[in-house]
């Protein structure tokens, strides 16, 4: 029974994402006819023929490939220190406290500015992972500390009753709470991170990345050609979401129970 | 172990006033009170949770098991991990003979969203229990069971007391629970809470019956203690 209610809801939620989509291309495509002009907006079937052009072009899966890894790998150490530094911070004032200029700081450059400095630090073709890693690693961070606070003090007390050691306290009561309370930031940090990724390399100009392909389209005035790319980076951006939330199915499999 | 003068207020609002409690090794102290009273406020004193205002306690255990007035489960976990946590030395033989005991054998892969309030209760008993401590604290362990599955966990808990040869403290609202399972019953007066009366019970565990007339005279007394109240 319950497997049928998922199913009934995994296709409720379809028709409505193709009900909404096709209501977008429907208003992009009148859009598209009133200004009439496709320097400016771009007809969808045009987008659709530079978007195959693309896809079939030699450089495209070189691109794709280069900005995920570079998405992927700021994500993840973002995700790693995120975790560390906000279990510190959440457990321990003092380190909070001493943590907390760092993180305003970081949160408070502009990102224009971290692409400009970062692209004097480094070569063009790590200085995006710099960018995309500052930019969500404040986010990751203050939602581990606000998870660490929200741990159920009662849990906390039955383990210290039960003498159970730190670690195992933090293995089996902290990083399961962080874990569950993260799920939202998660994909947003993540689809955040990939824009950012992608704008940091339009201004750096890796040999071969979505950031490059699109300047160049900028450059030879085909908007077209942008609007095609910038489709092509929801794509991918819609599937890192759900590559974390398989991953989020896949330990609900474990917890299904605590999350509803 | 022994309390001596205990304190504790919450703010202006005094909870405990001048506890002077012994608990005997190996045995079982029942507590009974009214709600509010502040029976749980006493067992986590001596569980070290919560230090007292003013007094000591005497001979205190190191090891201490408690099953709190809420289960406090880990929602992420099984009933066999639950249970597993607090002893991971048990073998998973000695944890499912627990479960057994608490009657738990068909629910054991499931997580505590998927339990009743009782069946929750049930198993942070048997999570007790296998922390195999010198001394157990119990918060109103068998609320929310229906009357058979009671007497049967207390049958289950003197056997299991037999076996672990610890001390118990038994917190209740039920007199015929304390009348028993107590070498010795405490009965608390409220607001603030203190003393009332102590009633010693010679009679092993093994042999008492509810209809046995020397519980009978001891169920009328408590009542009555209780009703003056
Ligand atoms: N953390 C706390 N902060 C403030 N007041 C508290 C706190 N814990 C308990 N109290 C107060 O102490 C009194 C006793 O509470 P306690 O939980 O010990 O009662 P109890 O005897 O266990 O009641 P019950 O039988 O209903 O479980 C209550 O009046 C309660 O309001
Ligand atoms: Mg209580």
């Amino acid at each position: 029974m319950k497997i049928s209610i998922l199913k009934n809801n995994v296709f409720k939620e379809l028709i409505y994402t193709v009900v909404s989509i096709i209501a977008m291309l429907i208003i992009w495509k009148i859009v598209s006819v009133v200004v009439n002009k496709e320097v400016l907006i771009p007809s969808p079937e045009v987008t659709l023929r530079e978007i195959i052009r693309i896809v079939e072009s030699p450089a495209f899966f070189g691109s794709v490939l280069n900005t995920s890894k570079r998405a992927i790998i700021g994500f993840l150490i973002a995700l790693g220190t995120g975790m560390l530094f906000g279990m510190l911070g959440g457990l321990f004032k003092a380190i909070y406290y001493l943590l907390r200029p760092f993180v305003l700081i970081i949160k408070a450059v502009p990102t224009m500015a971290m692409i400009l400095l970062t692209l004097i630090w480094l070569e063009s073709e790590k200085a995006p992972i710099l960018v995309g890693f500052v930019v969500i690693f404040p986010i990751i961070y203050e939602n581990v500390v606000q998870g660490i606070r929200n741990v159920d003090s009662k849990l906390v007390e039955m383990m210290k009753v039960y003498n159970i050691n730190k670690l195992d306290t933090i293995k089996e009561l902290y990083i399961p709470s962080i874990v569950s309370y993260l799920n939202g930031a998660m994909s947003a940090a993540a689809a955040l991170n990939l824009k950012i990724v992608i704008a940091a390399e339009v201004l750096s100009q890796p040999k071969l990345s979505m950031g490059t392909s699109f300047q160049m389209e900028k450059a030879n005035l085909n908007t077209a050609g942008v609007f095609a790319w910038s489709l092509i980076a929801i794509f991918m951006a819609g599937v890192f979401e759900q590559m974390l939330r398989i991953t989020k199915i896949a330990r609900n499999g474990k917890t299904l129970h605590h999350e509803q | 172990m022994r309390l001596e003068g205990i304190y504790k207020s919450f703010g202006e609002e005094e909870v405990l006033h001048d506890i002077n409690i012994s608990i005997n090794d190996k045995e079982i102290t029942c507590i009974l009170g009214p709600s509010g009273c502040g029976k749980s406020t006493l067992l986590n004193i001596i569980a070290g949770i919560i230090k007292p205002d003013k007094g000591t306690i005497k001979e205190s255990k190191k090891k201490v098991g408690y099953v709190f007035q809420e289960d406090r489960l880990l929602p992420w976990k099984t009933v066999f991990e639950n249970i597993k946590l607090v002893n991971k030395k048990a073998s998973d033989k000695s944890i499912r003979d627990l479960i057994r005991i608490v009657g738990l054998e068909d629910s054991q892969k499931k997580y505590p969203a998927q339990l009743s309030g009782g069946m929750r209760q049930r198993c942070s008993i048997a999570r007790a229990y296998n922390f195999q401590s010198e001394i157990l604290l119990m918060d109103e362990p068998f609320k929310s069971l229906d009357y058979d599955l009671r007497i049967s966990m207390v049958k289950c808990l003197i056997d299991i007391w037999c076996k672990l040869n610890n001390s118990i403290v038994f917190v209740t609202h039920e007199i015929d629970e304390a009348v028993l399972l107590g070498n010795k019953i405490i009965v608390l007066s409220g607001n603030p809470c203190r003393v009332d009366t102590v009633v010693n019970v010679s009679m092993p565990q093994q042999e008492r019956r509810i209809d046995d007339k020397k519980m009978v005279d001891l169920r009328c007394r408590l009542l009555k203690i209780l009703s003056r109240q």
